[in-house]
Parts: C-alpha cells; sequence; structure tokens
C-alpha cells in the first residue's frame, strides 16, 4: 500500500512539475507565444515547428516597444536552443537594436518592431558601424510597424532612415554598369542610337554618348535618362502590374486667360488641375501613352490624340477638350516623368514602378513649365 | 470522554493521501490556469493569418484567412474592417467567403454566408481595405456565436496578386486599421478601439 502511493506521489509531482515549466508540449503554434523573461526558446519547440511545418510567432517587449519574430517551419533545417529576446532603443535618427543572442540562429527569421508612433519614413536600412546588415520595410499607417529579416546576428545595430544615409552609403555601381554595358552589346549592333545602360528594372538608359538624332528625329536623350523604346516591339506582359502616379494640369492658363479662347473659358478648372496626382496601376511593357489612354477614359476626361509616324508616337492633341494653341500659339500639352521632360513622345516612354507622370499644358513652348530644352529649341 | 490516540500507521497514510490530494488540486489548477482562455473563450480575436512564404514569381492569385476566435453573446448586425497594405507591392483583387455563416430567420434554410463589400480599385488606389457587411433585416441575417465551429472560423478571405515590383525577401505587412462588429446594443458591441476585439495583423513573405 504504502509504495502504491508513494508511486502515485512521484507520478503526481512529476505531472506538477512539467505542467508549471511550461514544456508540456503545450505550445500552440497557432497562438503567439510569448517569450520568457530569459528570452530562450528551447530546441524541441523549434522541432515542433519544422515537424508541423508551421508558422510560429513568438512575442516580445523592450521598453514601450513590442516586438514579434515569425518563424517559418520551412525554414528550419538544424534547431537548437535559441534567443529570441532583443532591446530596443531610440536613438536620435532610428532604433538601435541589441541582440541577446551571440551566434547566428541557423534560420531565417522574420522580426518586426511595433513602434508606438508613426515613423515618417518610406525605407531604412539597418547598419552594423559602416555595413549593411538588413533592409527594412515599413508598414502601418497609423502607427509603423519596422519588418526586419534577419539571416545572420549581429551584437547591435541601428536603424536609419534612407533619406538620411544615401548620400554615405549608396553602394558602388561601377562593377554592375560595365557588365551592363557588356549585355547590351548585341543591343548596340543592332541600333547605335540605343548606346545605353541597362538599370535593374531592365530598362536601358542613356549614357550620354550619342551626338545624332534617330530615324525618328530624337535628339540624343542625356545621360541617365530612359531611351525611348518602339511601340511596336513592345509586348505588354498582363500577368506584371506595377503602379505609378498620374496627373494632369493646366494650371499655366489661369496666368494666360487674355490668349485663351473664349469658348473654352469655362472648362477650365478654378485651381487648374483636372486629374489630381492619382495612383494607377499598368501593366509591364506599357508606355505613358497606354497609360494616359486607360486612365482618362476611367475617369471620363476627353483625350484626343494622332499618331505621328516621324515620331513613331502617338501626339496629345487635346485633353479635357483643352486643345493646342487654344491658349496661343504656343501653347499644347506636354508630358513629365519623374520630374523630366522626355524629348521623343510618350508612346516610347515605357514606364516601370513608381514613376511620377504629369501632364502640363504649356502656354509658352514649355518655358512656363519648366521644360528648358523645349525652350530653348 | 477521552479520545483514542491515532494508530501511527493510519496517520501516515493519511498524510500521504492529504499531500497527494493537494498536488493533484494543484495539478488541476494549473491545467485550468494554462488553459484559461480556452476554457472561458477569452476576448475575440481577429486575425489576418500569414500564409507560407510566396514566390517571387507567382502569378497566380492568392488568398488570406481573416479568423474569428470567438464572438460574444449578443447578434451583430453589422461589421467592418480597414486594413492597410503595401499597393505598390500587393493588388488587391477582392474578397471572397469564408466559412462563418450569419442567421437566416426567414429563409428556408437556417444559416447563409454574408456578402461583404468593398471596394478593390479604390482599395489599390488607397493602400487600404474597407469591408463592411450589414444585415438590413434588422437582425434577422446577424453574426452569432451559435454558428461558430470549435476553430477555423474563417470569416471572409483577402484575395491579392503580387505585383511585378516584389523582389524575394520584401515583407508586406497587413495591418488593421479598425475592426468592429457591431451588436444592436452598442455595450456588446466589439470593437478594436474598445479592446472588446483583439486584432492579429498579417503579412505577406515573398521567397524566391
Amino acid at each position: 500500500m504504502k509504495r502504491i502511493l508513494s508511486l502515485i506521489l512521484t507520478f503526481v509531482l512529476l505531472l506538477s512539475f512539467t505542467a508549471c515549466s511550461g514544456n508540456f508540449a503545450q505550445v500552440d503554434l497557432k497562438e503567439p507565444i510569448a517569450l520568457a523573461d530569459d528570452g530562450i526558446v528551447k530546441r524541441d519547440v523549434f522541432e515542433k515547428i519544422k515537424n508541423e511545418n508551421a508558422i510560429a510567432t513568438f512575442t516580445g517587449e523592450s521598453g514601450e516597444m513590442e516586438y514579434e519574430w515569425t518563424i517559418f517551419g520551412s525554414d528550419l533545417k538544424d534547431t537548437k536552443d535559441v534567443n529570441l529576446s532583443i532591446t530596443l532603443e531610440k536613438t536620435e535618427k532610428g532604433i538601435k537594436i541589441k541582440f541577446s543572442e551571440t551566434e547566428d540562429f541557423g534560420f531565417p527569421a522574420l522580426l518586426s518592431v511595433h513602434l508606438n508612433e508613426k515613423w515618417k519614413v518610406d525605407s531604412a536600412t539597418a547598419y552594423d558601424g559602416k555595413d549593411t546588415v538588413y533592409s527594412v520595410s515599413i508598414t502601418g499607417s497609423k502607427t509603423s510597424i519596422l519588418n526586419i529579416s534577419v539571416n545572420k546576428i549581429v551584437t547591435e545595430c541601428e536603424i536609419l532612415p534612407d533619406n538620411e544615409i544615401q548620400t554615405e552609403n549608396t553602394p558602388s555601381t561601377e562593377s554592375s554598369s560595365n557588365d551592363n554595358k557588356q549585355d547590351n552589346s548585341e543591343t548596340n549592333k543592332t541600333d547605335d542610337y540605343l548606346s545605353g545602360v541597362k538599370d535593374s528594372d531592365d530598362r536601358i538608359y542613356s549614357d550620354g554618348q550619342n551626338k545624332g538624332k534617330d530615324k525618328y528625329e530624337t535628339d540624343p536623350v542625356p545621360e541617365g535618362k530612359p531611351l525611348p523604346v518602339e511601340p511596336e516591339d513592345q509586348e505588354v506582359d498582363k500577368k506584371k502590374t506595377y503602379t505609378c502616379t498620374f496627373s494632369i494640369e493646366c494650371s499655366t492658363i489661369l496666368n494666360n486667360l487674355k490668349d485663351l479662347d473664349p469658348d473654352k473659358r469655362e472648362l477650365v478648372p478654378s485651381n487648374g488641375v483636372i486629374l489630381a496626382p492619382t495612383k494607377v496601376t499598368f501593366y509591364e511593357g506599357e508606355s505613358v501613352f497606354d497609360v494616359l489612354q486607360r486612365v482618362c477614359k476611367e475617369k471620363g476626361i476627353h483625350m484626343e490624340s494622332s499618331w505621328t509616324p516621324i515620331y513613331n508616337s502617338a501626339y496629345i492633341e487635346g485633353i479635357h477638350n483643352l486643345y493646342e494653341f487654344d491658349c496661343g500659339e504656343l501653347s499644347g500639352w506636354m508630358y513629365r516623368v519623374n520630374g523630366w521632360y522626355p524629348n521623343y513622345g510618350c508612346s516610347r516612354y515605357q514606364l516601370v514602378d513608381g514613376e511620377k507622370v504629369e501632364f502640363r499644358y504649356t502656354c509658352d513652348l514649355g518655358k512656363d513649365v519648366g521644360c528648358e530644352w523645349m525652350a530653348g529649341s | 470522554m477521552s479520545k483514542r490516540p491515532m494508530n501511527p500507521k493510519t496517520k501516515k497514510k493519511l498524510f500521504i493521501g492529504i499531500g497527494a490530494g493537494v498536488l493533484l488540486l494543484l495539478l488541476i489548477l494549473a491545467l485550468l490556469f494554462m488553459n484559461f482562455d480556452k476554457i472561458i473563450g477569452g476576448t475575440p480575436t481577429l486575425t489576418i493569418e500569414t500564409p507560407q512564404k510566396i514566390s517571387k514569381s507567382e502569378t497566380e492569385e492568392f488568398s488570406l484567412d481573416v479568423t474569428i476566435s470567438s464572438f460574444g453573446d449578443a447578434i451583430y448586425p453589422a461589421a467592418s474592417m480597414s486594413i492597410s497594405f503595401d499597393s505598390s507591392r500587393l493588388e488587391f483583387i477582392g474578397v471572397e467567403e469564408g466559412n462563418v455563416f450569419i442567421r437566416n430567420d426567414e429563409g428556408d434554410v437556417p444559416q447563409k454566408l454574408p456578402n461583404w463589400s468593398c471596394n478593390p480599385e479604390q482599395s489599390n488606389k488607397s493602400g487600404k481595405i474597407n469591408i463592411m457587411y450589414l444585415d438590413t433585416t434588422g437582425g434577422k441575417n446577424a453574426f452569432s456565436k451559435e454558428l461558430l465551429a470549435e476553430d477555423d472560423n474563417v470569416v471572409l478571405r483577402l484575395k491579392f496578386r503580387l505585383r511585378g515590383s516584389v523582389r524575394s525577401g520584401d515583407i508586406c505587412g497587413l495591418i488593421f486599421d479598425d475592426a468592429v462588429f457591431a451588436a444592436s446594443d452598442e455595450t456588446q458591441s466589439l470593437a478594436m478601439t474598445t479592446d472588446t476585439l483583439k486584432v492579429r495583423d498579417g503579412k505577406i513573405v515573398i521567397g524566391e
């Protein structure tokens, strides 16, 4: 009897100990797991994540900030005990992270740092002294969340906004430019005009070497600006979508109302804005003209164009029923992309992600809208 | 009247028995404590389920589940949620039905799926998805806890497609800005702002 009672007692003691220690394989991977005070996550927990091919979340706090690790079971191979605890500290320009773990985890992990305020920064990078250690994406509209893919562990790093550090830390592109020049050698053979370098967006940029006009009467494209493409050669891939910002305005007319055709006066918006900057979606391979056509159709804005074979491009005659020469003999529509007025037609400008396109009405051959080359010519 | 002294053997057995009983009680309490939230239901939580990594070359549409852990005792004739996302990397296609039913008090069948409203075009411009359900029958087509399953209650599914601008290693957060399940009696509504509804954001991680 005594022996039976001692056995029961031992069993109960063992169960109590296991249950209270929290390692009773009770970890519910569907729920976020709060990190223990020491931050250590045991190997068997990682084994469970791996075996279940689960996506586990571990949460912790540092000062007023919270952080969260996301670990994909598919990324785990060899597992071990890992300390996921970190210390977060606000600095003058960014956020400093100190890792408690000193060795690499052995798997990539996703760290999300929840700031309790909005950080008005588009993108940021984590630096370990001088070197870039992680790129950081920022999400959240009310408060910001910094997402970092942690592949290697450093003692500490500082997350700084990209616009603060670009001047000092912009990586050299010399070697890649040379490689790209070689890649484009075949292109150069087919058309000397297309002398340029290919950027990461696959668009070819001018290297500024050409002096003459191309077969469509286009003057040399300034160095660093995209070279024109021929609309008939472009293939639109509707499976790949991107966004750009589009706007249409005619505010210059407001300063030249005396020259405006009186019949058109009521067409001019009081602030000159026909389409305020609007984010629009486009497909890979589309030109500025393709997108202008679609935007105008969708927004119910009148637009008339004509094909000009000599320039191999559409010519924009009128938008919103405001035509060329409606406001003087030097008036008409021009387009600007990322602050530059391309010296070729909008059918030949192939868009890439994130560009800012503006259609602007000029009353003085571009001078009044900041197009120097047009004004000079 | 004098008490007869207890036999020492019986006394020992009694102590061991009491000790075992106390430990057993402690064990039960510990287990109950660990599963407390599950047992009493806890605060309802709305979660955007993070999917497995998505290849940067994925061209097909994919869906993310938005799940709810539980409801309160009220009926909820209206629901809305506002989720911000990176529209330069993701294209929001629309909302698909989940598996959480609403009551169908006047219909042939006792339950049906809700019709969620949203405007993908506007969402892709603003980077914010506003989704809404409104029962215009005054509660006959409302959400209620009787219609929830034990787990995996998918309220709706968010359908996306990757844009060509995504790169391997990108992380696209899907952040709840607001979420409400409104009850007829406002004090029983579940709302993120009053902490009566917890939310858990999701993220899409882009792989090779």
